[in-house]
């Protein structure tokens, strides 16, 4: 370290005018407490300063310092006894809005949880009320359907014909009702074992002894409903078979369910 | 009557200042208002205000008297600096801009006359002789910054000199000032 450049360098002039950024500073600070000639120098400097600075020394008013005393004393008392005025205000002020603000997280947080399970209810409110209105269109469709079968079952030129079941399935038993005027034909299964996957049971209309296609059964598990079947005019008997998917134009006697004969 | 007290070195003076002795800051006061208060009303420009600034930086001092330490300077420096720290943020401030634009131009000239008219302490070298042996361009230069709290950068725009020009001129104007201290 050079001391005469760096001491002209004009650095510590900067620093007594109070001119030096933060690491300018530092550094003139520590170079001054490790090396004492730095100090003397920034010494004579800010002497030099502070001499030209007292050269435009001036009275202050006379009164000035009653005044000044005044507010010192009140400082102190204030320092002393209690906090200022105005920093109790102040410090009021604060505390005030600490607790409103704590008031208001409580109360959101009260309000956040009720709206939660408000909304919670709704939502299993919503979703109860879906399941109802869903169960009421099945029941609906339901009794629609029951209905339309009643008003099937109780006109006075239906025929009710009853297939029991044969020696592959003693204990099934369908029910065709037929209107020979309007042609009308529908069954309605009693008791007829579910057909395994790949299989269907078909009605047969048997006219003048000829089996003839009356269409395909599509069952349901517990199904108790009319099913409304191809129009036949003439028919002695009906019969039903499982048949392949989609049936089949002739019925394998083999898989015969139920057969009954239309009464005269 | 109460002893007047005096305080042979600074350490002790400012040993009471931190115990908030009010002794000791009437000694402060008695001392260096007349010194402290020049600097403020050549930067404000005007007593009354100077009044103001002067209490104001009684109050900070005696508020900041704890942060005080003798290793960044002497106690008479960093109250210079408090003084004038106040009295730039207040010449700068918007209110006291208008306030003297308010004035009429008398009392301008009244406040410029006053500022001139300054009391020569009879244990310094004058500030007239200090003025006719300081150059009168390395004079503007510290009291650019040391009165008006320019920066080198805004005293090399303002006087249209190089910032380099500026560093030489604070350097040799200082130089100057112990030289003639010395004397």
């Amino acid at each position: 370290m050079n001391t005469k450049e760096y001491i002209e360098s004009g650095i510590l002039e900067s620093y007594a005018l109070g001119l030096c950024n933060e690491s300018e500073s530092r550094e003139v600070e520590e170079l001054c407490t490790k090396y004492p000639e730095f100090k003397t120098e920034l010494d004579k400097i800010q002497l030099a300063i502070n001499s030209y600075a007292s050269m435009y020394a001036k009275s202050p008013k006379e009164e000035l310092k009653e005044k000044v005393f005044a507010k010192l004393d009140l400082l102190n008392r204030n320092e002393h006894v209690t906090i200022p005025l105005a920093m109790r205000r102040y410090q009021f002020a604060i505390a005030a809005s600490v607790i409103l603000f704590a008031l208001s997280v409580i109360g959101n947080i009260i309000l956040y949880n009720k709206y939660r399970a408000t909304n919670e209810q709704l939502i299993s409110l919503n979703v109860e009320k879906t399941l109802l209105s869903a169960n009421m269109k099945v029941s609906q469709v339901k009794l629609d359907k029951m209905n339309s079968d009643m008003a099937i079952l109780t006109d006075p030129r239906i025929v009710k014909v009853m297939m029991k079941g044969v020696e592959k399935s003693p204990e099934s038993m369908v029910l065709a009702y037929w209107n020979k005027e309007s042609k009308e034909l529908f069954i309605q299964i009693k008791k007829l074992p579910m057909p395994v996957q790949g299989k269907q049971y078909q009605l047969w209309a048997i006219v003048d002894g000829k089996p003839q296609d009356a269409g395909m059964i599509t069952m349901t598990e517990g199904d108790s409903t009319l099913h409304k079947m191809k129009d036949f005019s003439s028919s002695q008997a009906f019969a039903i078979t499982l048949e392949k998917e989609g049936g089949s134009p002739v019925p394998t006697l083999s898989d015969l369910y139920v057969m009954g004969q239309v009464s005269l | 009557m109460k002893k007047a007290v005096t305080y042979t070195d600074e350490s002790a003076l400012v040993a009471a200042l931190k115990a908030k002795d009010r002794d000791a800051f009437n000694y402060l006061y008695d001392n260096y208002c007349k010194a402290l208060f020049g600097v403020i009303d050549r930067i404000v420009q005007s007593e009354e205000i100077a009044n103001d600034v002067l209490q104001e930086a009684f109050v900070k001092i005696w508020k900041n008297i704890d942060s005080y330490s003798h290793e960044k300077g002497s106690l008479f420096t960093w109250m210079l600096n408090i003084c004038r720290n106040l009295s730039i943020d207040t010449a700068r401030s918007k209110q006291y801009r208008q306030e003297t634009q308010n004035q009429n131009i008398d009392d301008y000239v009244n406040v410029i006359n006053k500022s001139e008219h300054v009391q020569v302490r009879t244990d310094h070298i004058g500030l007239k002789e200090v003025i006719a042996k300081l150059k009168p361009e390395h004079k503007l230069v510290i009291d650019k910054i040391y009165f008006e709290g320019y920066t080198h950068e805004e005293a090399s725009d303002e006087l249209n000199i190089p910032l380099g020009t500026v560093k030489t001129r604070i350097r040799m104007a200082i130089i100057k000032l112990r030289e003639l201290l010395a004397n």
